[in-house]
């Protein structure tokens, strides 16, 4: 316990770091870039006193690094400055919408867990059998095929032509009181079931258009994973001593073979955070990306900085999460340090 | 000895290999058999299908490996044809295998002390699923491996452990279950020299209390001959020689066989040793008749023409070789 | 009658010639062993001429720019028009085979960028594990990539003209680094090998170590990796220009197709059933390829 301890502070302090360099990063991106920032969030048309006025605001006088630190000493008080386009709070928009990219990430990264190692195990198990092949076939399309193509045909398909699910939106009926900002467990905590089930119906079509890549993905390495253990010498000497076939796979091979899916679905989490921007774009899911995606076009920057930097933050979050598991699983990692 | 019934008798095996090319024929008509409590070596350079016989016998070949013909016979009744019910069984309670290399024996990610406890749970030794008493057993063996401190070991990961450790912890799962025959794939290729010794007869110590059958793969002659009573002598998937471990030391009649024993580094140091030249045949299109021809300084025309007889020269001592067919000397005599 | 002395394949191969051939054989029969592979590498080659000689392929060429035409606008796939045509009366199927060829320039742009730089940087810092250099670039390594590739991708182009070169930088900025970490497991792992230090001894300097005995090492899972990078640098190009951020109309995008298409869901499907089945189609082919060249180069075991 007290190496599990030292693990995670370890990794913690590692993402500091990471965390400053890439607010570095994104803030380089937003000012080096040619062009005048002001004319840029304000447009053509703009006054040259409101220009003035932007260019005062954001220190855009002053030398870069400078410019870097009074951003960052607002960002740390929660203070990333106004929205050219939705004139408010950068932070109050983030609050708002972070929540439900959020409960939308998770739910994808659950089904992308259970769907992948199942779907993974079985093929493993019976390899060259019908469900093989098909879990193959099925892995190579979902491969393939980008998450908003997988959105608008699931549009199509079950909002268009055969009606089941909601096409757009969070929730359709009233709101339940918003302790959490999630709305599954808002809904949970009022007792409402009624908002429960119609806000989970609206996660379906854009959760599974996300998590459908990882599936495959996440089946196709279990599968590898497991093949490689099955041929391992232990597999050999576990089945010697008379330890069943079947504990044999679901135990001693599933779990060193579990290692680098969790590893994968850390890479696939974020790509699905890549993806929500395009999918919240195509349902009108009103979430983080979707307020990135618009700052984006409309070059709103210390919109598109915050959004970005909390998405790195995210990602960091999702990845010490899955270190954590990942040590769990593969005490090597945890008792050796393990190879960051 | 020859009327008793055979504690494990491998008929006319044959193991074929899925490779590019077509399938390599490994095993080529093996028969190889074990009385209890006798302890047999396996002989022969590394690549000569004693790994393949041997887990043939466990029913543990890799995905690649095609069983073409023969039976394993195991108290009468055939392995290869037995229901995974039945054969778990049997690698429970009757069956053990050591492996070459402990590192990879061992899985990485769960305790000594679950592995172990796990092979006892199976083997159904015990009543139901008593922990206390599974634990004890694992203990147990620990201790029969002169383990020190066998509780703290269960908790420890294998790889907190040496290589003699974990070899140590491999018998002991082996033989916490007592079992009629015991196989050791090269239990000590893969130890420093030291441990090699402690092991071997650890090996040997724990199977002659148990009156267990042992199978001894090694391509030490040396460990052969002390740890031995009877050695077969393999050559590219043929056994080609088959008798006592005396006998086959002071007077070993196959050519290979010759040539292994002179390959010997002696410690007087007369110069190097003269080993064998040439290699492994070609397993995809192996030569027709004897596999060790073109190797063989005795090779004739009749060595090409089929599979030489297994050929019992003297009593109890059988070789593979034209050499010592009637017609080779009849031939002989008459030219 | 002589003894049939047995002969090895290898003792058989007289000319080097002959080894060459064979060895071809060999890998031809790793990579082939698979029968979706092959499939794979058809496809590839397929789209390769389409992008080569869209011109004298694609039914209408001129449809691919400012071209319209109201007469023939929004007309179901039909014997003259195959995939349909858009709302301006443009034929979908001459725009997918010219955007296969922006698609893949992208592809390969990124990559021939991304993945030397990337190299570069892995080597260097894998050579020099443990000094100052490889702690740097492996840092800088880990904040690009402790952000999701698309997101940075998305963040670099907003503040570009969005033009299909812009969109490319914008991708092999957020790629580069994928490379670099690759590369970097690799050197790090060879670079205290003993032909390392013999080269080092023989007085070998730094660059011939490092891309004659560092880089011979890691070159087959570059190569894997880079058939595999082309599909997903595809998805990310359609990803950037579905939102506008990639190459401008009239110009033809699969994305931006998609993008204008979806609007008219499910009436004029064919406008976004086409585009997104040739971007299924591009990515699964790259994919089927680099599954087949990761057997041939990482065939161990037979």
């Amino acid at each position: 316990m007290k190496e599990m301890l030292i693990f995670i502070l370890k990794r913690l302090g590692w993402s500091v770091f990471v965390l400053i360099g890439l607010s570095i990063l994104i803030f380089c991106i937003a000012r080096i870039i040619p062009g005048d920032p002001g004319v840029m969030a304000l447009g053509t048309r703009a006054t040259p006193e409101a220009l003035e006025q932007y260019r005062i605001d954001n220190f855009l006088y002053e030398s870069l690094p400078r410019q870097y630190i009074h951003w960052f000493e607002g960002a740390v008080k929660g203070n990333f400055g106004v929205s050219t386009q939705t004139r408010r709070e950068v932070a109050l928009d983030i609050k708002e919408f972070l929540p439900a990219t959020l409960e939308l990430i998770l739910f994808a990264a659950i089904l992308e867990i259970v769907g992948g190692i199942l779907l993974g195990a079985l093929s493993a198990r019976y390899p060259g059998e019908v469900i093989d092949n098909s879990v193959r076939v099925a892995s190579y399309l979902g491969i393939a095929t980008p998450a908003f193509v997988w959105a608008i045909m699931f549009m199509l398909i079950f909002a268009f032509v055969w009606p089941i699910l909601p096409a757009i939106g969070r929730i359709d009926v009233p709101k339940p009181p918003p302790y959490t900002g999630f709305l599954l467990l808002d809904s949970l905590l009022a007792g409402n079931l009624i908002a429960f089930w119609d806000a989970f119906k609206h996660l379906i079509m854009p959760g599974t258009a996300l998590a459908l890549t990882g599936v495959a993905q996440a089946a196709r390495m279990t599968r590898t994973s497991m093949m490689e253990n099955l041929s391992k010498d232990y597999v050999g000497a576990e089945i010697a001593a008379g330890i069943p076939m079947r504990r044999v796979i679901l135990q001693y091979v599933l779990r060193p073979a579990a290692t680098p899916t969790v590893s994968i679905v850390a890479l696939d989490i974020a790509a699905m955070l890549g993806n929500a921007f395009l999918v919240e774009v195509i349902f009108s899911y009103p979430g983080i990306s979707k307020y990135g995606i618009n700052a984006i076009l409309n070059k709103d920057l210390n919109a598109i900085v915050a959004v970005v930097l909390v998405i790195g933050i995210t990602f960091l979050i999702v990845n010490i999460i899955v270190d954590i598991i990942a040590s769990y699983l593969d005490p090597r990692i945890r008792l050796q340090g393990g190879d960051s | 000895m020859k009327q008793q019934q055979a504690l494990l008798d491998i008929k006319d095996l044959h193991v074929h290999f899925k490779v590019y090319g077509g399938y390599a024929r490994v095993l080529n008509d093996v028969n190889l058999s074990v009385f209890t409590g006798e302890k047999i070596g396996l002989v022969g350079e590394s690549g000569c299908g004693k790994t393949t016989t041997v887990k043939s016998i466990m029913r543990v070949l890799p995905k690649q490996a095609v069983i073409a013909g023969g039976e394993i016979l195991f108290e009468g009744q055939d392995v290869l044809r037995m229901k995974d019910k039945a054969l778990n069984v049997l690698r429970g309670q009757k069956l053990s295998m050591i492996f070459q290399d402990p590192v990879a024996a061992l899985n990485p990610v769960f305790t000594v002390g679950k592995q172990i406890c796990d092979a006892i749970r199976f083997s159904g030794i015990t009543k139901g699923n008593n922990k206390s008493e599974i634990r004890k057993l694992a203990v147990k063996a620990l201790k029969e491996c002169s383990m020190p401190d066998p509780y703290r070991i269960l908790d420890n990961y294998p790889f907190q452990l040496s290589g003699g450790m974990r070899q140590r912890v491999c018998i002991a799962m082996a033989l916490a279950t007592a079992s009629s025959l015991m196989i050791a794939d090269e239990p000590t290729t893969n130890l420093d020299v030291t441990i090699q010794d402690q092991v071997l007869h650890l090996i040997r110590d724990l199977v002659e209390k148990n009156n267990t059958a042992l199978i001894l793969i090694t391509h030490s002659l040396g460990v052969a001959r002390e740890m031995t009573d009877r050695i077969y002598v393999m050559y590219a998937g043929n056994i080609v020689e088959m008798a006592s471990t005396e006998e086959i030391f002071e007077a070993p009649y196959h050519p290979y066989t010759k040539g292994l024993l002179n390959s010997i580094p002696k410690l007087t140091g007369d110069g190097i040793m003269a080993g064998i030249d040439g290699y492994l045949p070609d397993y995809l299109n192996p030569p027709l008749g004897c596999r060790f021809q073109s190797r063989c300084s005795y090779a004739s025309e009749y060595c090409g023409k089929g599979k030489p007889p297994f050929i019992e020269v003297i009593p109890e001592h059988y070789v593979a070789c034209y050499r010592y067919s009637e017609s080779w000397q009849k031939n002989k005599l008459g030219v | 009658m002589t003894v049939q002395k047995h002969e090895y394949n290898t003792e058989s191969v007289t000319s080097r010639n002959q080894a060459r051939i064979s060895g071809f054989k060999r890998s031809w029969y790793m990579f082939s062993r698979n029968k979706i592979s092959v499939v794979g590498l058809v496809a590839v080659s397929f789209m390769v001429l389409l992008a080569l000689f869209e011109r004298f392929i694609a039914p209408y060429p001129s449809h691919a720019g400012p071209y319209v035409d109201f007469a023939n606008a929004n007309i179901a796939p039909c014997k003259e028009f195959l995939f349909g045509t858009d709302q301006y009366g443009r034929d979908v199927l001459s725009r997918i085979i010219f955007s296969i060829r922006n698609a893949l320039t992208m592809g390969i742009g990124v990559l021939c960028v991304a993945a030397p730089i990337g190299t570069i940087m892995g080597l260097l810092a894998g050579y020099t594990k443990g000094r100052l250099i490889s702690t740097i670039i492996m840092r800088v390594v880990d904040i690009f990539l402790s952000l999701p590739s698309l997101v940075l991708a998305l963040a670099v182009s907003a503040m570009l003209n969005p033009t299909l070169f812009n969109s490319m930088m914008a991708i092999t900025f957020s790629w580069w680094a994928w490379y670099a970490r690759l590369v970097y497991g690799t050197a790090s792992s060879v670079r205290n090998e003993y032909y390392i230090q013999s080269a080092k001894l023989m007085g070998a300097g730094l660059g011939h170590i490092i891309f004659r005995e560092v880089l011979p090492n890691c070159s087959s899972t570059i190569l894997t990796k880079m058939t595999l990078d082309m599909g997903i640098v595809i998805l990310m190009g359609a990803a950037l220009s579905f939102v506008g951020l990639g190459e401008q109309p009239p110009n033809p995008a699969l994305g931006t197709m998609i993008a204008d298409g979806y609007k008219f869901l499910p009436n004029m499907w064919w406008l976004t059933v086409f585009p997104a089945l040739a971007i299924m189609m591009i990515v699964l082919a790259f994919n089927l390829l680099g599954d087949g060249i990761s057997d041939m180069l990482n065939a161990g075991e037979v």
